[in-house]
């Protein structure tokens, strides 16, 4: 027994200027779409993993997931033999979404809950005070739920490359603002600042390319056996360069158009709901997901789709 | 003894065709790493800008905190922690499969970490090569979220043993605290309760015939979400926590009932069979009100409740571990005592970890 994918849900800004900035309020909307989808009301939820990256005002207390529970109705306060819900962030970079299906996955296959899902958001946490930040504003959100036979995850497995450790950083320092305020002065104010080296994108390629061979000797098949593979879409390009250094075949990896722009955390989600949108998803029979963070960390998970 | 696996009755299994999970996890060794520096709880209320009449001391039971000096942050902590965890271990790093770090406080050099993982630069620090790493955050529940994924992973099989570790440099925001605290009804005043401290556990799968570690209870009662939340400061260095320290106290004793009355009767055990009761460690008031609640409820009590206060203060998702080790330490903690550990942590979140002390413990005791 493992976890199928029930639904996946997308969000992008729209609307409201409060939901174009936040991360909690676009989890939420992408968490009811994938519930709706679903046919599952959010009480159903054991768990809900919240696996964003860049939050609202880089919350640290409590984790977002709480909120996220809260806004949703996912059981917010149980009584007595009711259901209950149990929330938590896991901070996995472009493996987030992928890391929080595993463990998922890991609760079903034990029988410790039904159904669970995962969202992941990145926001611009404040559009004044960071620098580095080219990420757009979105959302998705996967429900799981049991699954006895047929479709299921068969295996992850994950890949570290600590060489690269350092060549992509982010953190929230207290220095000097690098923009001058309306009366000329440059204030010390807590600033997020992401610093990407020039190495970090053919590295993580590279590095993604090799773990793609490790994981397919390990599980004994050839990249012919796959028949769709859903990527991270950050660093840009990632999805193109696998279908080319991998030969697995044109139109076989999820590439999201560019007019998209840049995806982090929520990457594969996108790549998925697209797959689904298009069909690819019903006719695919082998499914890798994919997932790529800075440290350097390539995550895989193989998932059987039976139509 | 109580503190088997909670495994569903058999009605359960048939409905749901589940096989019960295969293996059984434990805790094998702990570890802590405290900063050098102490500040009484004296000298912190002598520094508030503001005058404010209260006994902290009195009320919470804090005597002093330990502070990290420069040089000291939460990766120092989580790494100090890690190796003392090792030191107490059959494990080499080596033998290490997963790294989970639960930190809420991600202070690394003077900022707040958010990529890469702080689990990797543990990794890279203790040379557990072979270790995958996640970062996670779950609050004051950070350590218990962190055992409750690593069980499950060792439960399925996926792997066989890993650590869970945190290193908390909380007390920047007891700075913030000493700067807008004005009344004993302020926001920030719990913030003055904190301490900073590392802690690390490794846990392996069960081989023998142990009852081994019961994660049980893991609600989120996210209705009180927005009681106490923590983020960086907009104009000062580090970060603030607003805290309704009041309401978050009614609602863990409002929500604790319902969880405790469920656990017990999946485990099968009153709170008369543990040994200790090692609650979350906020003031000495708040958890003997708890705990004298949850003895009238439920018509037994645990034979000791510890309270690791006194020279700590409140370690955020170490202070459990914490407790644990220093109570080893101590020998008031001996093995094979039954033990509850409970969690209440921001969110809200409750959380129980049961199990029977299986620690080599005289490696505690002479080693300090």
């Amino acid at each position: 027994m493992s976890a199928k994918i029930e639904s996946v849900g997308t969000e992008l800004p729209g609307g409201a200027p409060l939901a174009k900035r936040s991360a909690i309020a676009l989890s939420v909307r992408a968490a009811r779409k994938s519930l709706k989808q679903a046919r599952l009301e959010p009480s159903s939820l054991g768990v809900l993993i919240n696996s964003s990256v860049y939050k609202d005002e880089n919350i640290g207390e409590p984790a977002v997931a709480a909120f996220i529970q809260r806004d949703l109705g996912a059981n917010p306060i149980p009584k007595g033999d009711a259901a209950t819900t149990f929330s938590f962030d896991i901070i996995d970079g472009g493996c987030g979404l992928i890391t929080g299906m595993e463990i998922i996955d890991g609760l079903i296959s034990c029988g410790e809950i039904e159904h669970g899902i995962v969202v992941t958001s990145d926001v611009n946490p404040s559009s004044r005070y960071t620098v580095g930040f080219k990420f757009r504003n979105s959302a998705a959100a996967v429900v799981l739920g049991r699954s006895d036979v047929g479709s299921g995850f068969t295996k992850f497995r994950q890949y570290e490359y600590l060489e690269h450790h350092q060549d992509l950083r982010s953190n929230v320092t207290f220095r000097k603002d690098p923009r001058k305020n309306f009366m000329g002065v440059r204030r010390m104010r807590n600033i997020l600042t992401i610093e990407e080296s020039k190495e970090f994108r053919p590295s993580a390629i590279d590095r993604t390319i090799e773990s793609i061979d490790l994981f397919l000797e390990e599980a004994g098949i050839g990249i012919s056996d796959i028949d769709l593979v859903i990527p991270s879409q950050y660093p840009v390009g990632l999805p193109q360069e696998v279908e080319k250094r991998t030969g697995i075949g044109h139109g076989k990896v999820v590439a999201l158009p560019a007019d998209n722009g840049i995806l982090y955390s929520s990457g594969p989600g996108f790549a998925l709901r697209r797959a689904m949108k298009e069909g690819l998803w019903a006719r695919s029979e082998n499914v890798l997901f994919l997932g790529v963070s800075p440290g350097l960390k390539v995550s895989i998970g193989l998932y059987r789709n039976t139509p | 003894m109580p503190c088997g696996i909670v495994v569903p009755k058999t009605e359960e299994l048939l409905r749901r065709d589940v096989v019960p999970p295969p293996y059984r996890s434990r805790f094998e060794s702990l570890g802590i790493d405290l900063p050098r520096t102490n500040l009484s709880t004296k000298e912190l209320m002598g520094t508030l800008k503001h005058r404010v009449r209260l006994d902290l001391e009195n009320i919470t039971g804090i005597s002093e905190r330990r502070r990290c000096a420069p040089g000291e942050d939460t990766l120092t902590l989580a790494v100090g922690a890690a190796k003392d965890c090792l030191k107490h271990s059959r494990y080499s790093p080596d033998d290490l499969e997963m790294i989970i770090n639960c930190s809420i406080s991600k202070s690394i050099g003077g900022s707040m970490m958010i990529e890469p993982l702080i689990s990797m630069s543990i990794k890279k620090a203790i040379g557990a090569v072979k270790a995958r790493t996640l970062d996670i955050t779950n609050a004051c529940a950070g350590m218990f979220t962190g055992v409750y994924i690593l069980n499950n992973f060792i439960k399925k099989g996926i792997v066989k043993r890993g650590m869970v570790v945190s290193g908390e440099h909380i007390t920047p925001i007891s700075d913030s605290a000493v700067r807008f605290v004005r009344t004993i009804a302020s926001k920030q005043m719990a913030s003055l309760t904190v301490g900073d401290a590392g802690a690390a556990v490794i846990m392996e799968r069960v081989e023998d015939e142990s009852d081994g570690l019961t994660v049980a209870g893991f609600t989120t009662f996210s209705k009180f979400s927005d009681l106490c939340i923590g983020k960086p400061c907009k104009r000062a260095p580090g970060a603030y926590m607003l805290a309704e320290a009041r309401k978050i106290h009614r609602a863990a004793k409002e929500v604790s009932p319902t969880i405790l009355s469920k656990v017990l009767t999946d485990t099968n055990s009153s709170l008369g069979d543990y040994d200790h009761l090692i609650p979350h460690q906020t003031s000495e008031r708040s958890i003997l009100s708890t705990v004298r609640q949850m003895s009238k409820i439920f018509g037994s009590s645990p034979k000791n409740t510890i309270i690791n206060l006194k020279n700590y203060g409140n370690t955020a998702s170490t202070t459990h571990f914490l407790a644990l080790y220093k109570n080893i330490v101590d020998g008031v903690i001996k093995k094979g005592d039954s033990m509850m550990m409970v969690s209440h942590a921001s969110g809200l979140v409750m959380a129980m970890l049961m199990f029977a002390v299986d620690l080599r413990v005289e490696s505690y005791v002479s080693k300090d």
